[in-house]
């Protein structure tokens, strides 16, 4: 007897033997499988005899996650595999042996394609392809794909074999799943199902067998004595056969695995797209006809998770429709058709654009993941390059070729450039290669940021957003490590030998911060698209929308005017050191473009395209801001609690007063902002900063708000007209951005004619109503304790700082900024009108009068549909900056 | 009737307040839970499990139940809201609110979720967070109209696929 033999025999010895105190002796008994039970009914009965109905035994580390996904056995509700009278039914009309017709082949056929797509669509396997008992039969019979298949064609040599070419897509797919670069439970659900039924077969025996269902569909379409209906059903069945081959090959050849393998998969798998594309557009331009295909009973099998072991519920959920199943389908392959163009991309510029585009698509989660694995795989990234490399491109795409030129010359001739006397220069007399390894080490941690980036592009939006606010921090203190590092750079290289250059090195009018200039692009860019997909998302409400767009200004703004000075430094070539840049003649030539030299013009038309995009967004972040915020005193934009206000008393009504009190706005504020408020840049615009930017605007009608919004949205359509016409050959996508972008600032432009021109009413309301007369209004009609609103800037500091606010005050110069507007005003004057407006708000007269505004805001008869997708159908990336005018009323207060 | 002077709000004590409120959340709520979720809050947490109790014919009913709990959030003190020499933040949570649909446009929800506002707001509590179906714009709005914001969305965080936001109100 073997040990493990001994083991098991003296394990039975033991638990034959088991008894439970108190509780009746039991036996481990053995079924038919060879299955050991033991019935513990008794040990269960004693040992709850003493606990309350009720009461809870739990573990310390119990969570609510288990809690959750507990499950009750035989509750309907959470036990979804549980079999009713009619369940049981209808699963035993159905037999494996059925013969067949082609009609029903095809009703098969549909529906398991609409599985499918509905599975790329995020649905877990169980409630799709599981279904189908076909899918999942546990033996396949023999006569699959044989001679002896003709007994029963429909199954055996066509239902078969799309099956298991589905599979192999399926397993393709899985493939590509299981890299883990998109999340589980929300792009897809692995659950702990077997997939063995994805991979029975290998893709030669696959092709083979629909090569025989080609040849036998092809035959009874020809032939004369078949049923006309089965011979449309036939020629339906011959188009999914050549559109399954052919996304089998597409799949193949484009996975990642395939491509490494072989440099000429990428043409094949392009070619294959090309043609499937092709195929199914006339497939699907071609009527459809609903009662062709042939239902047959207890095929699908909706309860089918009770086979399966699953860590959570899983609830059945309808399937896409025809259409909805092939148009997501033509999506999918219009979507993968990206792999070509990123896999031929030239410049990191280039992918930067070519990523920040296919994020606001929003693809199925298998072309997001595969597009995350082309971008890195085994540490190469686009399948052939070092991230070390890449990074070094990206800095010098951006930050112009000096720094670089001083790198290749610090290895070459490191003694000639340490002839000064600064601690830089004597660290490299000691060990010049220490000093080249700072600066990759320096990449190379710079390389984990940027390679996240690009990954964080492929994830749904609100993991996008929320990864990127995540990820800022480490922006952060990458782009302090940076300016440590361009200041020990400077030094270095000026060739100086007296502290002078120590002193230039933290001196921004002297140092370009090349690393760190890049590292703040990024940040910003990062901060900008935070705030754009919540806007996207839907995650903030109308109220919110001006300090939104306000905030977005400020930090759009922001970097305008570092990509501005990045660009006066590189055309000046300051803090270059003329010298040293002369003496580089020799140029390393390298094979990929990745290692190329990029010259300062390259980079120039670089930083031009970003200071137009930049400056574009900026004018109309601060035209919606504008917009919005007149909308807000016109009352077409309105809090939660300031809709619900009639009808309310005393608790609620107290609770919806209190929400305006600068109190409560503060710390809205603050939590809305907080990822930002963290950062060392750029300085945040605090609570107190922003009611002072708003206060700017309080004398001004809204009819002069919406006539500067107007001008800047003008301004935003010629900073792109002659952004487009700059960009000349140096395309790389960026012009159909730009355009996008100038039918944005179109529509916002017609959208805020329509607005100004509606009524009378709206006119005359326009004209009327100032800031501070709306605020003093707002606040009257709520019975907030502060009815002078114009003080906003001044009470709120002290709460500020109780929220922890960031302290430091805003700068003017930091500020959105509105000095051509014809809201500049003396502040005295500001202040005279203030008074005079917490004057009107006391008494009944005032009172009088804010009901006045109350009831003509309310019969303006228009609202504003803010990041409307339809006001630019021809921009449909950049709905965040638009909106559009409706007819309809905004809902009464 | 008057709306207001019929409604009692009671706090949970024994398992049998528990029973016509599970009844109440099935019909309300798209999401099932098993008796251990309903049993993890109340027996941890049974001051934060809290019905509007209705007498209409004699007959005492459920009209409305909420159900929270509140523990350290095991992210620090990174925002800067809260004060510096703190570890963890206290985290509150609406697990779970309704109201029978007999009795909407009373306020009971309202009533119900200010209540455990206060009470989590005096055990302690720095912010209070939920989820919500992106289309449930009558509970959205409720909670908005309180203050709360919508700081996150979620992807397919229900079994139905649907998206949720994450509500959250600082203290």
């Amino acid at each position: 007897m073997s040990r493990q033999e001994d083991d098991q025999q003296l394990h039975t010895e033991e638990t034959q033997s088991m008894t439970f105190a108190g509780a009746e002796t039991r036996c481990i008994e053995r079924d038919d499988s060879g299955m050991e039970w033991l019935d513990i009914s008794s040990l269960m009965t004693l040992g709850t005899s003493e606990l309350g109905v009720g009461e809870l035994l739990k573990t310390e580390s119990m969570t609510l996650y288990m809690a959750l996904t507990s499950m009750e056995v035989m509750e309907p509700r959470l036990d979804m595999g549980m079999l009713s009278e009619e369940d049981k039914q209808e699963i035993a009309k159905w037999d494996v042996n059925r013969v067949l017709s082609l009609r029903e082949v095809l009703w098969i056929t549909q529906k398991l394609f609409y599985c499918e797509i509905t599975w790329h669509s995020s649905a877990s396997l169980l409630q799709t392809l599981y279904m189908c008992n076909y899918f999942t039969v546990q033996e396949i019979p023999d006569s699959v794909g044989s001679a002896r298949g003709a007994e029963n064609p429909g199954r055996d040599l066509v239902l078969f074999p799309m099956i298991f070419a589905l599979g192999a897509c399926c397993l393709q797919v899985w493939k590509e799943y299981l890299k883990e670069n998109i999340y589980a439970e929300e792009d897809v659900h692995f659950g702990s199902q077997p997939v063995e039924f994805f991979n029975q077969f290998s893709h030669s025996q696959v092709i083979e067998m629909m090569g025989t269902a080609r040849g036998y569909l092809q035959e009874i379409s020809t032939t004369d004595n078949v049923d006309v209906r089965e011979q449309e059903a036939a020629g339906v069945l011959l188009e999914y056969l050549e559109m399954r081959v052919l996304w089998l090959k597409t799949l193949t050849f484009l996975s990642v695995d395939c491509m490494i393998d072989d440099p000429r998969a990428l043409n094949q798998g392009t070619k294959c797209l090309q043609e499937l594309r092709a195929r199914h557009s006339a497939f699907q331009n071609k009527p459809f006809s609903d009662d062709l295909a042939v239902m047959v009973a207890g095929c699908f099998d909706p309860k089918c998770m009770r086979k399966y072991p699953s860590m959570a519920p899983v609830k059945p959920r309808p399937l896409l429709t025809h259409v909805q199943s092939h148009q997501a389908f033509d999506s999918l392959l219009n979507d993968l058709s990206l792999v070509h163009p990123l896999l031929q991309a030239e410049s990191v510029e280039s992918l930067v654009n070519f990523f920040t585009c296919f994020a606001n698509r929003q693809p199925m989660p298998f072309v997001r993941s595969l597009m995350a694995s082309i971008f890195l795989t085994n540490n190469l990234v686009l399948l052939r390059y070092s991230p070390l490399n890449f990074i070094k491109r990206a800095i010098r795409e951006i930050s112009g070729p000096y720094v670089w030129d001083v790198l290749e010359y610090m290895e070459r001739e490191p003694a000639r450039l340490a002839t000064g006397n600064t601690r830089a220069s004597q660290i490299l007399v000691q060990d010049p290669l220490a000093a080249v390894s700072r600066i990759d080490g320096f990449c190379q941690e710079a390389a984990r940021n940027l390679m996240d980036w690009f990954r964080i592009m492929c994830q749904n939006a609100p993991r996008q957003r929320r990864i990127c606010l995540k990820y800022l921090t480490s922006w952060d203190v990458l782009q302090g490590e940076a300016e440590e590092l361009d200041s020990w750079l400077y030094v270095i290289s000026s060739g100086a030998d007296n502290r002078a250059s120590e002193m230039e090195a933290v001196n921004p009018a002297f140092n370009p911060f090349w690393f760190s200039s890049w590292a703040y692009h990024m940040k910003l860019m990062m901060m900008e698209n935070a705030l754009q997909i919540g806007v996207r998302l839907d995650l903030y409400l109308d109220y919110e929308l001006p300090m939104i767009y306000g905030y977005g200004a400020q930090i759009l703004q922001s970097h305008f005017d570092h990509l501005r000075r990045m660009e006066t430094m590189l055309a000046g070539k300051t803090g270059q050191n003329k010298q040293l840049v002369r003496e580089q003649s020799r140029r390393v030539e390298h094979k990929w473009w990745v290692g190329q030299h990029v010259d300062e013009s390259t980079c120039l038309r670089h930083l031009s395209r970003w200071l137009v995009y930049v400056e574009a967004q900026c004018h109309l972040a601060t035209a919606l801001w504008l917009v919005s915020h007149a909308c807000e005193r016109l009352r077409l934009v309105r809090a939660p609690w300031a809709r619900r206000l009639q009808g309310l008393s005393g608790d609620a009504l107290d609770t919806c007063r209190q929400q305006e009190t600068n109190e409560n706005q503060a710390v809205r504020y603050a939590l809305r902002f907080r990822t930002f408020s963290r950062l060392n840049s750029p300085t945040p615009l605090t609570f107190g900063g922003w009611m002072t930017t708003v206060g700017q605007l309080d004398e001004s009608s809204a009819s002069e708000l919406f006539a500067h919004a107007s001008r800047t949205l003008g301004k935003a359509r010629m900073v792109l007209d002659d952004g487009c016409n700059m960009l000349g050959n140096m395309d790389d996508g960026w012009r159909s951005k730009m355009q996008e972008l100038r039918y944005v600032a179109v529509a916002n432009s017609v959208a805020l004619a329509k607005l100004q021109n509606l009524s009378e009413v709206m006119q005359n309301q326009a004209l009327q109503v100032s800031g501070s007369l709306a605020l003093a209004h707002r606040q009257i009609l709520l019975g907030a304790a502060q009815p002078n609103a114009g003080e906003g800037s001044q009470s709120t500091s002290a709460s500020e700082k109780e929220a922890g606010g960031c302290g430091s005050a805003m700068t003017a110069a930091a500020q959105p900024s509105f000095a051509s507007a014809s809201v500049s005003k003396s502040k005295a004057k500001r202040e005279k009108k203030k008074r005079r407006a917490a004057k009107q708000g006391q008494g009944q007269g005032a009172l009088s009068k804010a009901s006045e505004w109350l009831v003509a805001t309310d019969n303006l008869g228009v609202s504003v549909v803010w990041s409307c997708c339809d006001a630019s159908p021809q921009a449909s990336n950049w709905h965040q900056f638009s909106f559009v005018i409706s007819d309809k009323p905004a809902s009464s207060n | 009737m008057s709306s207001e002077t019929a409604i009692e709000y009671t706090t949970y004590e024994k398992e049998t307040d528990l029973l016509p409120a599970i009844k109440l959340i099935e019909c309300d709520l798209s999401e099932p839970y098993s008796i251990y979720t309903y049993r993890f809050f109340v027996h941890q947490w049974p001051e934060l499990c809290m019905f509007a109790q209705l007498t209409e014919g004699g007959e005492q009913m459920c009209a409305g139940v909420i159900i929270c709990k509140m523990e350290e959030h095991r992210r620090r003190m990174m925002d800067g809201y809260f004060s510096d020499d703190r570890e963890a933040l206290m985290r509150g949570y609406i697990g779970m609110v309704a109201v029978d649909k007999r009795f909407r446009g009373r306020g009971i929800g309202r009533r119900l979720v200010s209540m455990a506002i206060e009470r989590m707001r005096h055990m302690g509590a720095d912010e209070i967070t939920l989820e919500a179906e992106t289309g449930n714009k009558g509970a959205l709005a409720m909670y908005e109209a309180m203050g709360f914001i919508r700081e996150k969305r979620l992807y397919r965080y229900y079994i139905s696929g649907a998206d949720a936001f994450r509500l959250k109100l600082w203290l």
